[in-house]
């Protein structure tokens, strides 16, 4: 006889949750929350990259190696919920890594988390989820959905420290609407808390990297896995010769560690690449600012503002609090929406350096609810 | 002793999760190639003999009484199996060890080592680890069905063959090879040659007969018949002197050194015994589960594929082609129906990978990730076998429609 005990039971059925369970306490906590609910739920991780194919030292990355799916599935079985490790390889492969080296090459910063939740996690891990008979899908990530009465509203985690909602700027409605963040009410320190009281083994595990694929450095993994791009010149922006660097996918717009530039009178920045001269130019500080930029593949988020660019009445104008990189804390800007998937930002008092091809994500005047996001384009 | 083989269904309320969804949640098991997990007669068989055995090797009445069993349990197979006396029945903690000690056997003599390209795991592993240390090994290639002919074998053979294994019947299609015949061409072409065959899939599910076969040595597994696992057994022919692979003391006429798994062992023999018993009845009930299952499937999905469906194969295992559906997912929906079935051949790593057994066929890549294995147990409760048939054809129309959905949403 196989006991299966109550383990499944209801999942499958409508209203039934798809809990993506990387291993990290973050996702455990969600699915330890929603557990309390009494709700259906089936745990999933996502197998997206082969490790032991993909890195020499066999090292364990950040998240989603196979050590960690033993983790998620020692927190499955506390909760007494199923537990799948499904391939995504193939779709990751395409979607993320060859884009991820594709921007790179083009001389433009990637932002491989965007892609992942995009194309990954909340279009075919929904779609997998929905052939498992589940309506829902739940992440650990730390931001809040709200419902108002014209639809579905992405707001910051409470946490600003640990706020994801940066990378989740390409959520539609109907995927807002099946979408739950169960931590995105708590801190950090919270969640831990949970996971301790609760028992859980990942409890005080450590927190993951930025990019869960590189286990080591990221430029040499770019350069391993397949650009194709050697050695170039540093130039001012007058074109003079300052120095040599080791290929333009080692750098990104607004950086100044690694630059290896001596006798300079002031810190010197990058702040531009030109992947066609192999060229990467540099400048100081100053030199990055720039009075406005365009973005462009935009998302909208927000229903009214969906709405409004629905309507097609280009361009119309708005105040935001614009955020250009995961760790910046978003300041003030006019946007005017030129079409429905672009728009062009000015800041209006205070500025950041924008690289080409990160997202800039757009928040209200609170800097609490996402509204859009979109991709800078190189071009002003 | 008599055994009852029954219906392998779990009937459950669940408690645990508060007023919500409480359910009646039933498993039906048609993952019987996998695993073909014990009935409740086996774990009453195990309590009447807890407690009350020693070492086997033991003089002593405990030791006695491990003997004892280990011997009946030996007889059993032996009778299952058609063996003649003099053949020896050697017990191992499964059919990896069995196999891996056949070949390690083989390989200790002089010349080619031959074998096939769709066997278990543990034939092939060895294999190509004697391959990499310089040995000549070649694999046949199966037929688009998955049966090694003995033509396409014969094709390998030379006199300097020093060791041929081929699977009786292979555990993710079904499909049954022709032993006897192989054997007969093998003795012919490679008189020296040594023969084994892992008949861990057929036994149980087709007669087998150790003496009708004619090969040097057989190997069974426990758990695909109902036993424990961590026991399988070797058969070996008179005047074939194994070497051990595990050395130690002098158990299993020193071919497998190790304290027997006794009650394991046991459960082997008490299961070899039922089935012995009505193997007519289990072959036929299987059957008909299969065919049911077939026909109604065709009915409702026209589009999917039986493999190996005109060819002699398992009478337990259906293995089909579901065209637009991926295996692994249509598992996990089957499984949170409450209904086991696998893609391919069960893996211990946790992360599916395409089947070497379809990819040998010659199938592209879409076939190989859309087939799974239905394997059939002797019986189910009544009303069981519709269940999985509504569940398999609701589920793969809602992938289905979902796949082209998500298509017209997003392109």
């Amino acid at each position: 006889m196989i006991e299966i005990g109550s383990n499944g039971v209801g999942a499958g059925t409508e209203n039934s949750i798809v809990v993506a369970m990387s291993g990290g306490v973050d996702s455990s906590v969600a699915a330890y929350l929603l557990s309390k609910t009494g709700a259906p739920l089936v745990g999933v991780s996502m197998q997206v990259w082969d490790y032991k194919k993909n890195s020499d030292e066999n090292s364990r990355a950040t998240c989603c190696s196979p050590a960690d799916f033993c983790d998620a599935r020692r927190v499955a079985a506390k909760l007494d919920i199923p537990y799948y490790v499904v391939d995504f390889e193939a779709t990751f492969e395409r979607e993320v890594i060859q884009r991820f080296i594709d921007t790179y090459e083009q001389g433009l910063t990637p932002n491989p988390c965007i892609d992942c939740n995009t194309k990954v996690k909340f279009r075919e891990l929904r779609e997998r989820a929905l052939g498992f008979g589940c309506s829902h899908v739940a992440t650990g990530h730390y931001a809040r959905i709200k419902k108002s009465h014209n639809g579905y509203h992405l707001l910051r985690g409470r946490d600003l420290e640990k706020d994801q909602s940066y990378f989740l700027y390409t959520c539609r409605q109907h995927e807002l609407e099946h979408t739950l963040f169960p931590v995105g009410d708590y801190t950090k320190p919270e969640i831990r808390a949970i996971a301790r009281e609760a028992g859980l083994p990942t409890a005080d595990k450590a927190e993951s990297q930025d990019i869960c694929f590189v286990a080591g450095s990221l430029q040499d993994f770019v350069t391993k896995i397949g650009s194709s791009r050697g050695r170039g010149d540093f130039v001012t922006k007058q074109g003079v010769k300052v120095g040599e660097h080791e290929g333009i996918h080692r750098f990104t717009v607004g950086q100044r560690r690694g630059l290896s530039l001596g006798g300079m009178a002031e810190p010197m920045y990058v702040v531009e690449i030109d992947p066609h001269a192999n060229k990467v130019v540099v400048g100081s500080k100053s030199d990055l600012r720039r009075e406005g930029f365009k973005v462009r593949e935009m998302h909208w988020v927000n229903p009214d503002l969906i709405q409004k660019v629905a309507a097609g009445v280009f361009p119309f104008e708005c105040e935001v609090t614009a955020q250009v990189r995961s760790r910046h804390r978003g300041v003030r800007a006019r946007i005017k929406v030129l079409d429905e998937s672009a728009c062009y930002i000015t800041w209006i008092d205070d500025w950041a350096a924008v690289s080409p091809g990160q997202a800039a994500v757009l928040y209200d005047l609170e800097n609490e609810e996402l509204l859009a996001g979109g991709r800078i384009a190189k071009e002003a | 002793m008599a055994l009852y083989f029954g219906p392998l269904v779990s009937r459950r309320l669940s408690t645990t999760s508060g007023k919500d969804y409480r359910a009646l949640f039933v498993i039906i098991d048609c993952d019987a190639n996998a695993t073909y997990s014990p009935d409740e007669d086996i774990q009453e068989f195990i309590s009447a003999h807890w407690g009350s055995l020693g070492n086997p090797s033991s003089l002593h009445r405990g030791g006695q009484r491990a003997r004892a069993l280990l011997e009946e349990a030996r007889s059993s197979v032996r009778a299952l199996l058609g063996t003649s006396d003099r053949s020896q029945v050697v017990f191992t903690s499964g059919a990896t060890e069995a196999n891996n000690t056949c070949i390690a056997f083989g390989a200790g003599r002089k010349g080619r080592l031959l074998s096939s390209q769709i066997e278990h795991p543990c034939v092939l592993e060895p294999l190509h680890c004697l391959t990499s240390q310089g040995r000549d090994v070649a694999l046949v290639a199966p037929d688009s069905d998955g049966v090694v002919t003995p033509d396409a074998l014969e094709a390998f053979l030379s006199p300097d063959t020093a060791f041929v294994s081929l699977m009786a019947a292979n555990n993710e299609v079904g499909g049954i090879n022709d032993i006897e015949e192989v054997v007969t061409r093998v003795r012919r072409r490679a008189p020296q040659a040594l023969i084994h065959t892992d008949a861990a899939q057929l036994v149980g599910k087709a007669e087998v007969s150790f003496e009708r076969f004619g090969v040097d040595l057989l190997t069974l597994s426990g758990h695909k018949l109902g036993a424990l696992s961590g026991v399988g057994a070797i058969v070996v022919r008179e005047g074939v002197l194994v070497a051990p692979l595990l050395r130690g003391g002098a158990q299993e006429g020193k071919i497998r050194g190790g304290t027997e798994n006794v009650l394991g062992i046991a459960t082997l023999g008490a299961v070899a015994e039922a089935i012995r018993w009505d193997l007519a009845g289990r072959i036929e009930g299987m059957r008909r589960l299969r065919d049911e299952f077939e026909l109604l499937l065709l009915k409702a999905l026209p589009d999917c594929v039986i493999n190996a469906s005109g060819r002699e194969r398992l009478s337990n295992t259906s293995s089909v082609f579901v065209p637009g559906v991926r295996a692994d997912d249509l598992v996990v929906a089957l499984d949170l129906e409450g209904i086991l079935i696998s893609s391919g051949a069960a893996c211990s790593s946790g992360k599916p990978e395409p089947s070497h057994v379809l990819t040998a066929m010659g199938q592209d890549t879409e076939k190989v990730r859309s087939t799974v294995r239905v394997s059939f147990r002797a019986e189910y409760a009544p009303g069981a076998l519709e269940r999985v048939v509504e569940s398999f054809i609701r589920v793969v129309a809602r992938m289905r429609r979902i796949t082209t959905e998500g298509r017209s949403r997003y392109d």
